[in-house]
């Protein structure tokens, strides 16, 4: 079976593509508080579980102290027990055996005596000779029939180190026969006594059997906290005591005494039946017997639920209050920059003159000065830059307006030469008279703001002269109140627009050609209107003649376009003015010019500049 | 600062931390486990509590560890079932919170739980052998532990011994009478003679001495079905040891004080014992196990374990036979 190939790259590109996609996307403010909380929530975890562990190894050695405190206590007592049997032992062979001679002295009273003393921990008292015979027994018994007692491990251990005394583990005393149907649990003490007769000394065995029960008493009621316990075993890892003993003797139970026989005075930590356990290790004097305490782990107080859940509530109110902190100081961190950002994107929006927020740290608040007089700055270069446009665009049009159309020049001399060779002087005079004024208004010293009146006055001297060459093929009225005769006009603003009336409109007429200027207020408007009655215009021309469009003009015209006037008024007056145009073919065709009110000064020209 | 979405996932962390707290320091969530001090009725077959001595060692330690009032409770006569069955119910009403029997008659027993009679938890102590014991049950094989001591006996007898059987049919126990089974037929199978003698425990022992007597030209060996048989034909040839010179062996099962100093004397030559101080713990185990819902394993099977005088003090059976206190 094939599989198809795995493209593992293509997965880590994209994997990186959308890790990338996502920090991109990504404020700074959460970019700061999740950097900030996984490295608090990072160092936090550590420093957690350093501290568990630490409380933990602190509590396993509290246990393991109190364990050795007790276990010290226990080991006082089981010795205590152990040396008073002992010197039991001790006044059994020095007080009685060792002076007695056996031929003719009855020791039986001197061990029922120390016997009745001990008899609450005492179960039998023997003194048997080196063959195994039975010289005294208290309370009074025999061994049982067939029984050879030198067979007993514990004889020969005995007669083999004679200096020791030797105690046995517990068993069941099997070697009196005592007729009763019960059994006694005993630990046995033997040691090698010298027996006196008549003259002869012998070695014997002083037996004395320790009621189980009595030792028990001292460790079967020692707590250990919760599951806890206490047991004892031999040298040679043989049980001693413990709670379970039965159980585990007869192989229901176990326990790690294998283990525990190995190890040394002192506190150990195992793993047994997949349970983790605290060891304490004391040893009894004489006996070399091991007194153990067995802690499990899991009864400490740091593995209980509740004690755990302690430990994640406590982490979990950290968390709390580290998020609200990282929440805190990032947004302290990012809330100027926000604000900041709010700042330039009004400006990138163009609202230049917006106030660019200065708050927050020192770097944040310079950044914002910078920023707002970088605003500042590009208002005044991008104002610069529209008042040397408009300056420009004036001065364009105004070169444009000033340029009288070669041929007018020349047909008006044309005529005036006419007129003079026909000898028609007079009239040669008020051309040339009018070619002077128009030229002199044409001037205007450089303005290009004049009163209406000097503009109805070069308007009128262009259309005298127009009205000569075109012999009077049309009449022109100007009508105008005395009381706008002061007001602010457009230079050469009426001139294009009566030159279009006349080249256009008038040309074909057979002196019923006529062109009315009027000019009047309307509260704060000031209108300019100039009508003919000539060929008129379809709607079509005259959205041409205000676009953008480029249209063919003629060339008998002062090359002036209706559009450069309109623009002109707008630039010098503002975009609410300019012209409106009225026109039907055949019928012929009404501009009217819109100006604000102002009255002409000199200074005016400056102030609009 | 926190947006609509952050106040509320504050919000729902406040909860949660709220409820971790009610958790880790109340006990209004987590209740920390009470100690429940559990009735727990054990019910014999008997009359006496002789046979039980160690099962009750047993019994008291798992008490102690498990912390259970334990009711030990015998019959007014052996095998008496009806008056078990009486004791059993009367046990429930009186707040027994399980119950501990080793049945008088084990099919009748075991029809009540069928039949839900038992409202209570049961564990009982059976043969293993109906085929219908519940989960809750402590099997001793008799028939098992007859065939290990029938076993025992042919390797010890003559071919021309005649095998008696001791039997009680009377107060015979489904145990008992397993028990012979098992041996019956693993004599049977070698080719020996086997010849069951009706007898009473209370009988009185001349009868024994005559039938004794009436097979004193050949070896015998005697079977007993029940401790109590086992003890009155060990007590007869302890007052009489002229009576018993033709006997073999004297074979039974118990392990009674009794019975093990008849052993240790050499009158009893085997007997089959089980450990009863780990029947009466693990019986009382099981019932808390199965009270505290921790209980889901088959049927516990106990080994038996054919022992003679020697073996008396090897430590392991040391300890079976003799418990610590």
């Amino acid at each position: 079976m094939e599989y198809p190939p795995q493209n593992t790259g293509g997965c880590r590109a994209m994997a990186k593509e959308i890790q990338t996609d996502f920090w991109k996307k990504t404020s700074i403010r959460y970019t700061i508080f999740i950097y900030f909380t996984v490295s608090a929530l990072a160092a936090m975890l550590l420093s957690g579980i350093a501290l568990y562990a630490q409380m933990s190894r602190q509590l396993t050695a509290v246990v393991q102290e109190e364990s050795q405190a007790v276990l010290e206590q226990v080991k006082r007592s089981v010795d205590s027990y152990l040396r008073t049997i002992m010197k039991l032992s001790d006044s059994l062979y020095y007080g009685v055996i060792k002076n007695a001679d056996l031929s003719e002295e009855n020791i039986n009273s001197q061990i029922t005596l120390l016997y009745n003393n001990n008899k609450d921990s005492i179960s039998n008292i023997a003194l048997l000779s080196k063959d195994g015979q039975l010289l005294e027994a208290v309370p009074a018994a025999r061994l049982k029939t067939g029984l050879d007692v030198t067979e007993e491990e514990w004889f020969g251990n005995t007669l083999e180190r004679t200096d020791n005394l030797h105690f046995t583990t517990p068993h069941v005393q099997f070697i009196f026969d005592n007729n009763e149907n019960q059994y006694r649990w005993v630990i046995t003490l033997t040691r090698a006594v010298e027996i006196t007769h008549g003259t002869s000394t012998d070695q014997g065995i002083l037996l004395i059997d320790i009621r189980y029960n009595s030792l028990q008493q001292i460790l079967e009621n020692i707590s250990l906290g919760n599951q806890g316990y206490l047991y004892m075993i031999s040298n040679s890892g043989e049980l001693i005591y413990h709670p379970r003993m039965q159980l585990i003797e007869t192989g229901q139970m176990t326990d790690n005494i294998t283990a525990a026989a190995k190890y040394r005075d002192g506190s150990y930590r195992e793993e047994y039946d997949r349970e983790m356990r605290n060891i304490s290790v004391k040893s009894i004097g004489y006996t070399g017997w091991k007194l153990l305490s067995v802690t499990p782990e899991k009864g400490l107080p740091l593995s209980n639920l509740k004690m755990r859940l302690f430990v994640v509530f406590v982490a979990a109110c950290f968390l709390l209050v580290l998020v609200l902190i990282n929440a805190f100081i990032s947004s302290r961190i990012t809330n100027p920059i926000q604000e900041l950002e709010k700042s330039v994107n009004a400006i990138e929006e163009g609202e230049l003159d917006t106030e660019v927020y200065t708050g927050g740290s020192y770097e944040i608040r310079h950044l914002g000065r910078s920023i707002g007089d970088m605003a500042k700055r590009i208002k005044t270069l991008m104002q610069d830059i529209v008042k040397e446009h408009e300056s420009k665009r004036k001065s364009e049009f105004d070169t444009l307006q000033s340029q009288i159309n070669p041929h007018f020049l020349y047909n008006t001399l044309d005529i005036i030469v006419w007129m003079i060779e026909n000898e028609q002087k007079q009239e040669a005079v008020k051309v040339v008279t009018a070619l002077a004024r128009f030229f002199r208004i044409s001037l205007s010293k450089g303005r290009s703001i004049i009163p209406v009146r000097d503009e109805l006055e070069h308007m009128r001297n262009y259309l005298m002269i127009q009205q000569m060459r075109f012999k009077n093929k049309f009449v022109y009225v100007i009508e105008a109140q005395e009381e706008v005769m002061g007001l602010a006009s457009l230079k050469l603003m009426l001139q294009p627009l009566v030159e279009n009336a006349v080249y256009h409109g008038m040309e074909f007429m057979d002196g019923d050609g006529e062109i009315r200027v009027k000019v009047c207020l309307d509260k704060d408007d000031l209108w300019f209107e100039i009508s003919d009655n000539g060929l008129g215009m379809t709607e079509e021309q005259v959205e041409n003649l205000l676009s953008d469009k480029p249209h063919v003009s003629s060339q008998r015209g002062s090359g002036i376009g209706i559009k450069n006037v309109n623009e002109r008024i707008k630039l010098y007056f503002g975009e609410n003015y300019g012209l409106m145009i009225q026109s039907e073919p055949d019928e012929g065709t009404t501009i009217r010019i819109h100006l604000p009110v102002q009255v002409y000064t000199e200074d005016m020209e400056r102030g609009k500049a | 600062m926190i947006g609509k979405r952050g106040k509320l996932l504050v919000l729902l962390y406040m909860i949660f931390l709220t409820v971790l707290f009610l958790m880790c320091s109340t006990d209004l969530i987590i209740r920390e486990p009470e100690k429940e001090i559990y009735q727990v009725a054990v019910i014999i077959e008997d009359a006496r509590d002789d046979n039980y001595s160690n099962f009750r060692k047993g019994m008291d330690q798992a008490a102690v560890e498990f912390n259970a009032d334990v009711r030990f409770i015998t019959l007014y006569e052996k095998q008496d079932a009806d008056h078990q069955m009486e004791l059993i119910s009367r046990e429930q009403q009186d707040g027994a919170d399980a119950l501990i029997v080793a049945p008088a008659n084990e099919k009748q027993v075991v029809r009540a739980i069928a039949e839900k009679q038992v409202t209570v938890p049961i564990i009982l102590l059976g043969s293993g052998l109906t085929g219908q014991e519940p989960s809750e049950t402590i099997v001793v094989d008799s028939e098992k532990m007859g065939e290990q001591i029938g076993e025992q006996m042919i390797h010890d007898m003559e071919e021309d011994s005649l095998v008696l059987m001791l039997s009680d049919k009377k107060t015979q126990s489904l145990t008992s009478r397993f028990f012979l089974q098992g041996a019956a037929k693993v004599l049977g199978n070698s080719g020996h003679t086997c010849q069951i003698v009706t007898t009473d425990s209370e009988q009185d022992q001349e009868l024994f001495l005559n039938l004794l007597a009436d097979m004193a030209d050949r070896p015998v060996l005697i079977l007993a079905e029940s401790p109590e048989l086992l003890t009155k034909a060990a007590g007869v040839l302890a007052d009489n040891p002229s009576a018993g010179q033709h006997i073999q062996g004297l074979y039974g099962r118990g392990g009674t004080m009794q019975i093990l100093n008849y052993l240790d004397r050499g009158i009893i030559t085997g007997v089959c014992v089980t450990d009863e101080f780990g029947i009466g713990y693990f019986s009382v185990r099981m019932a808390i196990q199965v009270l505290e819902g921790l209980r889901n394993q088959p049927p516990m099977i106990m080994e038996s374990y054919y022992i003679e005088k020697e073996d008396l003090r090897e430590p392991a059976y040391e300890k079976m036979l003799f418990p610590i206190e």
